[in-house]
């Protein structure tokens, strides 16, 4: 069966865009055009993904977000002009799952969209990982590269867990310094641990095959779970 | 410091006016020293058959007035005046200061010590009922200011009426406040106060008319209703400082608006045609010729509306930089109603747009904002009508004497009450918190052109539930 997913937009061309989109690439689309309509069809047609515009008449997409997530842990991708770091922070916050600004070529939309989707089917228990050089196993805590084993710390353990544990779903700056160090602790801890842990997992420096930074906000798994 | 010698001013013509006073003094001197003289030379031709306590009272009468008009100096000098002619011409040997008999000594000093006592009580008593008359004109004065200054304040004109009682009361003929480094040479010669609080100078107060010099206590109840007028200068100060902050509060949340607005507002064409593009780009040659029609039909709304936006834009400045003229002339709406209505239904597919205007209905106006009007009318009702389930707009034009009225109503939402007043004003929007450009900046570009055109344009409600914008034009001829 295909994957039902509601786009909630009120500007028409983008609302039918985007469901041209999805429609081509096998999914089942429900719209709505308000923030009201949105929450009703959460309850009715029980949708396995939500495209969530921010700027909507009636109750806005954040109120949206927020009521949404009082009953219900489907996926949100959310939508907007809005550039700034604050206003997508508020979105995640709020419990949105991903943020894409407007204009956005659907190309990205699809591939947000089933990132989404893929931990949300039945995966949120997988627990490997692999690339071309890279083998990650969560569960036997075991890191490979090019064969050899990677010895990890215990930091860059909870940091590679917190990170991978939901792929495709980005990840505040505050969320992931909150789970994995505990209040009181500065972006730039973060920072030198990510760049840690993308070396010894063998990224190349910008290149985001694994971790991908949005700037300002935070980090995005990007490795799809082995069945 | 400035005070200070502005003080002085008020202070030297209340000596002016005290000199009066000092007139009156002189007077009673000339009494204290004649005035024995002249009763003596009455009493005189028949002194031996006059008993000496007879010859003491007259005496005693130009003494007690003298005390009365000049106070205790002129009385004391009356009582030994009198004293000295009492002895001299009254009492034997007559002409000379010598006395006969012991008996005379005490009547003489009887009378010197009664005279110097009552001169001292009546001056005294004259001192308290001069005072007591001065403390009641001065209450009566202040508490007829206080009734005039609060009459002010309450009427919101309280620094013109203030000045005016002042004038009134003081008996001048106007009183004006110099700001502030606007001080007038000319007024040198007038009475002058600072206007001060604290530190502060916020004026002076310069009264103008000709009037006897003010007296003490008019120079004190003056000086306490200028610091009163010192502290309504500071609150209007205040005001005034408190409104500029707010304008440019205001000044800056529009330009803020402005930003937000145009971001979105322009954004969001430019993703939608981004977006429907770019999926017929992915997919190749599996997107339909079909789809294909509709991305292009897509795409082309989509550029109608950032051309609307743009021109709009280009509108608002115009508008807002008060460089809109109206070429007015002749206008049949016949011909320009529909063609606008045509280009608001090729943007927003799914919206009915039913114009129905009787021929022959010409107006006065510019064709060129007439078209721009009604596309924004239209626009407008159909933001509103989108997504809604009756998605007619209808035009109608009625005649109303030497007007014609256009009603655009739509069956969308309608207005709020407290949306009607804000609804021109440019990039205030309904329904969501953030600004946008669209509806907001186009009513606010509608009153523009109609304004220029000297027409009006007013909200009502469509029967049934809706808005109707409506505005009024003359007809042509």
């Amino acid at each position: 069966m295909s994957a039902r997913i509601l786009v909630v937009e009120d500007e028409p061309q983008i609302l039918r865009a985007v469901e041209r989109a999805l429609l081509a690439r096998g999914y089942d689309v429900v719209t709505a055009v308000d923030g009201l309509a949105a929450v009703a069809e959460v309850r009715d047609a029980e949708p396995d993904l939500i495209v969530l515009d921010l700027n909507l008449p009636h109750m806005d997409g954040l109120t949206a977000c927020r009521e949404i997530r009082r009953g219900s842990r489907v996926p949100i991708l959310v939508l907007s002009v809005r550039e700034g770091e604050e206003d997508k922070v508020a979105a995640l916050d709020l419990g949105a799952d991903d943020y894409l600004t407007k204009p956005f070529g659907t190309a990205e939309l699809i591939a947000r969209v089933r990132a989404l989707l893929r931990r949300s089917g039945g995966e949120a228990d997988a627990h490997r990982f692999r690339t071309d050089r890279v083998e990650i196993d969560l569960e036997a805590r075991r890191v490979r590269r090019d064969g050899d084993d990677v010895r990890l710390t215990s930091t860059e353990w909870k940091l590679l867990e917190a990170l991978a544990a939901q792929p495709g779903k980005l990840r505040t700056h505050d969320w992931l310094l909150d789970r994995v160090w505990g209040p009181g602790y500065d972006l730039e801890v973060l920072r030198v641990y990510v760049s840690q842990l993308r070396r010894k997992l063998g990224a190349e420096p910008g290149d985001p095959q694994i971790i991908e930074t949005d700037p300002g906000v935070g980090y995005r798994w990007l490795l799809e779970p082995e069945a | 410091m400035g005070r200070s010698t502005a003080a002085s001013g008020v202070q030297g013509r209340a000596g002016a006016f005290a000199s009066g006073r000092r007139w009156r003094v002189r007077g009673a001197y000339v009494l204290a020293a004649l005035g024995p003289v002249a009763v003596s030379g009455a009493l005189l031709s028949f002194r031996d058959g006059l008993s000496h306590a007879l010859v003491a009272f007259a005496l005693l009468v130009p003494v007690i007035g003298a005390a009365w008009l000049g106070g205790m100096g002129p009385g004391i000098l009356g009582a030994v005046v009198g004293s000295a002619l009492f002895n001299y011409v009254f009492i034997p040997p007559y002409g000379t200061f010598s006395v006969e008999r012991a008996e005379y000594v005490v009547v003489l000093l009887a009378f010197a010590a009664l005279a110097s006592l009552i001169s001292v009580l009546v001056a005294r008593a004259q001192e308290r009922a001069e005072a007591a008359e001065a403390r009641e004109a001065e209450v009566r004065l202040l508490y007829e200011l206080s009734r005039d200054f609060a009459a002010g304040t309450a009427r919101g004109d309280g620094l013109a009426v203030m000045l005016n009682a002042l004038a009134e009361r003081f008996r001048f003929v106007s009183a004006l406040v110099r700001p502030p480094g606007e001080e007038d040479p000319s007024d040198a010669a007038l009475p002058q106060l600072p206007l001060a609080v604290g530190g502060d100078l916020f004026g002076t107060l310069v009264l103008v008319g000709d009037r006897p010099p003010l007296s003490e206590t008019e120079t004190r109840v003056l000086r306490t209703f200028a610091d009163q007028l010192a502290l309504s200068l500071q609150a209007l100060r205040l005001e005034e400082v408190a409104r500029e902050a707010e304008v440019f509060r205001r000044t800056d949340t529009l330009r803020r608006s402005l930003l937000a607005a145009a971001s979105h507002e322009l954004k969001s064409p430019v993703a939608a045609i981004t977006a429907a593009v770019t999926d017929v780009l992915d997919r190749g040659s599996a997107a339909s010729p079909a789809e294909v029609a509709d991305v292009l039909e897509d795409v082309r709304a989509s550029t109608g509306r950032l051309e609307q936006l743009i021109t709009n834009l280009l509108d608002m400045s115009r508008i807002e930089s008060g460089k809109l003229v109206a070429r007015s002339r002749s206008v049949d709406l016949g011909e320009t109603v529909p063609p606008a209505a045509a280009g608001v239904a090729s943007r927003w597919p799914g919206v009915e747009i039913v114009a129905s205007v009787p021929e022959g209905t010409v107006v006065r106006g510019d064709p060129v904002f007439l078209e721009r009007l009604v596309t924004n009318l239209l626009e407008n009702g159909a933001r509103a009508v989108r997504g809604g389930s009756d998605r007619r707009i209808e035009v109608a034009v009625a005649r109303a004497e030497t007007d014609v009225i256009v009603r655009v109503a739509d069956h969308g939402p309608g207005l709020a009450a407290e949306d009607r007043e804000m609804l021109f004003t440019p990039f205030y929007r309904l329904e969501d918190r953030s600004p946008r450009l669209g509806a907001g900046l186009g009513l606010a570009i509608c009153k523009g052109f109609v304004e220029a055109m000297q027409g009006s344009i007013w909200t009502e409600e469509t029967p049934g539930g809706g808005a109707t914008f409506a505005f009024r034009l003359p007809v042509a001829g």
